[in-house]
């Protein structure tokens, strides 16, 4: 029974469904216009609409955040401040902190595209847990509201790291809001990753090895692994901080008989895994991404897949560089400075694998692409400023100057938004059916990154020169180095608004993407888009590597004879795959 | 609007450690720079090269390279271990306190650093010190997790309530450098700045007497032998009749030390510390002219020698407008807060 092949200049790892004709498109039930009432949204158990329930809401968040930090940055333009009091700005960089990373940063790609993408990418019809999945939206959105509570009621001033005594017993402000909040959004985290680890086990359709998942699939379920390893020592901190705070237990306070070093390690011990929580879902979606726009395979997809699975382990051992100068000791300092050189390694390889992936490829420049190649550029500075601050020795100078501010916001602005972007933008034909003004989303691609550079190269030089970060009054000498800062934030922000807009008219005005806008290879382009409500026709039948943009002479043909084309062959078709064309799969065991 | 000595370019490498720190810094730097040039290179190369010249254009079906791949973990790798060998030897430099260096205390509070010197000295948002020399500085919080940081010396640890911290300098070059709170303290985390200033040995030595003529700071050094000399002076209201208001009853003393003045009957003496100890002793011995010969004699029964010399240093110390006025009780701390931090404008210190 060979099913004709589409004649496509690639090998998509499964059948694509026939475009549908105009008609049938206007005829066509999908995922969004099945059920147009709100309570069809606020109950949904569709992975695609909770999905898009985060979308709306991170974006909310993110301009929260993105409002809170144009204050810091307008008050920044004098030494002396230019428009806030010294507490404002403190609870300004404070509200920055805490809703980007708590309720953007780290739930974003998991909750938006981990949600959307993850099952489809898979050909499952849904997560495995649906109703586990809106709940943990939900438990999201209740731990958002804390958040803002805290925020309407007059805010928080510990900065996002919390650290005791300040938080504990000196500031009077809002931590017990923030703390609530952060304790159950931080269940929100552990159930999403929860149910993308089982969906990954469990879910997997006919020949979606795990030598087959797509690299995003790889990130994703790296990332699922830290969250919930890692986010119950989180609400351990917070507790504990909640505690002392609220009981007067002293647990942190010295003058109580506490230890502060002993929260700086717990908080850490979460807290930087978070940042792998963040990076490691943007790095999949670039693996996506950079194959796609340069049609080759991915360079090396086992390094790359293992290289996240790596980094998920190793980003356990490495929390106290930040605590280099807290009096943690030599030899703990000696040993955490060795095991960070070391997570280094494997985004290395990535950059690398990813940059060799472009090496002969066919490259256009869409959105999405330049939104990567953005990560490339940003996330390699990123990465390589992470070695000044690994280094115990140059870490005494730079710690907690603009240097770390500069650094860690080339790997999650530059890295993480630039990802995170390249996948709204990649995905979003398939989330809506509907296609973006390529013109006005190259052009914000373009201002987002160049107004990047601007911002944060000057807080490099501030840094070095020792300038301290959470600083609303600064010594002049700086003050130039600010002012680039400030102009580069104003055109990011153009950058980040002109989406909003774009994306908006595309649903109104945008052309019908089709089903594979950008002629990719994943299963999730080989359904309609915006996707039937269970997201394939027919339960698709993977053969392929996920990234097989290059037409090797005979894989085609191996395709097209039908041999490999029925369920009964399809155990063949695995070896026959495996033995001829390199892939790494091995027959699933779900 | 920015003259260039306004621009912070470099920081200033004012102590040893502050050159081993960047030559590091500026190894890592460069080895940095070589590797991200390569990556770029090879980004805007392929952009080039492999731009899309036809929809359905060939690509070759590369699935990667375990040579490559090694290659490319091993290499910076060894470059990363390089770093981090560096780094901790410099670390361990850092930590590792010379034996036998003299102790500086440091307190911080919200919103200020409490200096003591080995010998007692006290002062508030600054620090003097001597050049060339070892020293060691120890610090705890009053309050919070507070950060001295001297970046003109790339030098830097928390004050940890509860506990001792401890890291040393060896300042190699003078001036007067920037000290900040690294470590958010809270409302007034921007304002907890402070000034370090080397000093040559001698200028040192003559701040810890409380003698040293320097720009700022009106009050000699709050725990030196001047400082107990001013306390007495105003103890025995010597300032009611030496002050600096038009109907004093006596010589402004201000300035004068070192110089030569005139006496009754013509003569001059030097005003060192020999003569100003035998008029405190005995005033009417050499009085100076144009003043009536009214102060009382102060034996050893009321002034001990000890005392006396604390006199005699404090009035050293004096240069114009030090004078108390002729009403002042008691000496205010040195460098007490006048106004909170939120009141007052910020002091924005020079470049580094």
């Amino acid at each position: 029974m060979a099913a004709a092949i589409p004649d496509l200049t690639y090998t998509p790892q499964s059948i694509p469904a026939p475009e549908p004709t105009e008609a049938q498109e206007e005829a066509r039930v999908n995922y969004l216009n099945y059920d147009y009432t709100l309570m069809s949204w606020l109950l949904t158990v569709d992975h695609k609409r909770i999905g898009l329930l985060y979308l709306i809401f991170a974006s909310i968040f993110f301009t929260m955040g993105a409002f809170a930090v144009s204050l810091v940055r307008l008050n920044l333009l004098s030494p002396t401040g230019a428009i806030l009091e010294l507490d404002q700005y403190n609870k300004a960089f404070t509200a920055h902190g805490t809703i980007m990373i708590f309720l953007f940063l780290i739930p974003v790609i998991p909750g938006v595209l981990g949600n959307f993408i993850v099952p489809m990418m898979i050909g499952a019809k849904d997560m495995a847990f649906p109703k586990l999945n809106l709940l943990s939206w939900y438990v999201w959105m209740a731990g958002a509201m804390f958040f803002l509570w805290q925020l309407a009621v007059g805010g928080l001033d510990t900065g996002w790291t919390f650290y005791p005594p300040y938080s504990s017993k000196y500031s009077h402000t809002n931590l017990t809001y923030a703390g609530l909040g952060i304790f159950i959004t931080g269940f929100s985290s552990i159930l999403t990753a929860l149910n993308i680890i089982v969906t990954v086990h469990k879910m997997r359709c006919p020949g979606m090895t795990w030598g087959r998942l797509p690299l995003f699939v790889w990130a994703m379920y790296a990332t699922s692994i830290i969250q919930i390893l890692a986010t119950p020592v989180l609400a351990v901190t917070v507790t504990l901080l909640a505690v002392e705070k609220t009981l007067g237990v002293g647990i942190f306070d010295p003058s109580l008989g506490g230890d502060p070093l002993l929260f700086q390690h717990m908080f850490w011990f979460y807290s930087h895994p978070a940042v792998y929580i963040m990076i490691l879902p943007g790095m999949g979606v670039i693996s996506e991404v950079i194959t796609c726009f340069s049609r080759k395979n991915i360079f090396g997809y086992k390094a790359v897949a293992w290289s996240s699975v790596g980094i998920a382990v190793v980003g356990f051992l490495v929390w106290g560089h930040h605590m280099f100068l807290a009096g943690q000791g030599l030899y703990l300092s000696l040993v955490f400075s060795l095991i960070t050189m070391l997570v280094a390694v494997p985004s290395a390889i990535k950059v690398f694998n990813w940059t060799a992936t472009i090496y002969k490829g066919s490259i256009s420049f869409e959105a999405p692409m330049i939104y990567a190649l953005g990560f490339l550029f940003l996330f390699t500075i990123g990465g390589l400023t992470g070695l000044h601050l690994a280094t115990a020795g140059t870490d005494i100078h730079l710690h907690d100057t603009y240097f770390v501010i500069a650094h860690f916001h080339f790997t999650m602005v530059g890295g993480m938004l630039m990802a995170w972007l390249a996948g709204l933008h990649y995905w979003w034909p398939k989330m809506t059916g509907r296609m973006y003004s390529d013109f006005w989303s190259r052009l914000a691609a373009v201002l987002a990154i160049s107004g990047f550079f601007l911002t944060f190269i000057p807080q490099f030089i501030a840094g070095y020169n020792g300038m301290p970060r959470r600083y609303p009054n600064y010594n002049e000498s700086y003050q130039l180095w600010n002012i680039m800062s400030t102009a580069g934030a104003s055109i990011q922000g153009i950058g980040y608004t002109l989406p909003l807009f774009y994306l908006i008219a595309s649903l109104f005005v945008g052309k019908r993407a089709g089903s594979n806008p950008w002629r990719a290879t994943g299963l999730e382009w080989q359904t309609p888009s915006p996707p039937p409500m269970h997201n394939f026709d027919s339960i698709p039948i993977v053969y392929f590597a996920p990234y097989e943009y290059s037409i090797p002479n005979g894989l085609r043909a191996l395709a097209a004879s039908g041999m490999v084309l029925t369920e009964s062959d399809h155990a063949a078709a695995n070896g026959h795959a495996h033995g001829t064309h390199g892939t790494q799969g091995v027959p699933s065991g779900s | 609007m920015f003259a260039a000595q306004d621009i912070a370019l470099l920081p200033t490498a004012a102590s040893e450690f502050a050159k081993d720190s960047d030559l590091l810094f500026w190894y890592i730097n460069a080895v940095c720079t070589f590797g991200g040039a390569v990556v770029y290179l090879m980004i805007f190369a392929s952009c080039f090269a492999f731009a899309r010249r036809t929809p359905n254009d060939k690509t070759p079906r590369i699935l990667g390279s375990t040579k490559l791949e090694l290659a490319w973990s091993a290499v910076p790798m060894l470059f990363f271990l390089s770093f981090f060998v560096w780094g901790v030897k410099l670390y361990n430099d850092q930590v590792q306190v010379p034996p036998d260096a003299p102790e500086y205390f440091v307190a911080g509070k919200q919103w200020m650093w409490k200096v003591q010197h080995p010998d007692g000295q006290r002062e508030i948002n600054e620090l003097h010190v001597p050049v060339n020399t070892t020293m060691k500085i120890t610090g705890t919080s009053e309050d919070v997790i507070h950060d001295f940081g001297i970046p003109a010396f790339r030098s830097k640890f928390d004050v940890v309530p509860g506990r001792y911290t401890s890291t040393w300098y060896r300042p190699t070059k003078e001036g007067t450098y920037d000290i900040y709170c690294d470590q958010y303290c809270g409302q007034g985390h921007s304002q907890m700045i402070g000034k370090i200033h080397v000093l040559p040995q001698a200028d040192y030595l003559a701040w810890k007497e409380g003698t040293f003529k320097s720009k700022e700071g009106k009050y000699v050094t709050d725990g030196s032998p001047a400082w107990e000399g001013r306390k007495l002076f105003l103890k025995l209201q010597c300032n009611a009749c030496h002050n600096a208001e038009s109907q004093a009853r006596a010589p402004r003393l201000e300035g004068m030390f070192g110089t030569n003045r005139p006496l009754q009957g013509g003569r001059m003496v030097a005003f060192n510390e020999d003569y100003v100890r035998k008029s405190i002793r005995d005033p009417m011995a050499d009085v100076a002219d144009g003043w009536k010969p009214i102060m009382p004699a102060f034996p050893v029964s009321q002034v001990d020698e000890i005392e006396l010399r604390n006199l005699v240093t404090y009035i050293k110390s004096l240069k114009p407008g030090d004078l108390p006025t002729r009403t002042e009780k008691f000496p205010a701390p040195l460098g007490a807060p006048t106004a909170g931090p939120s009141l007052s404008a910020p002091t924005p210190g020079g470049k580094n």
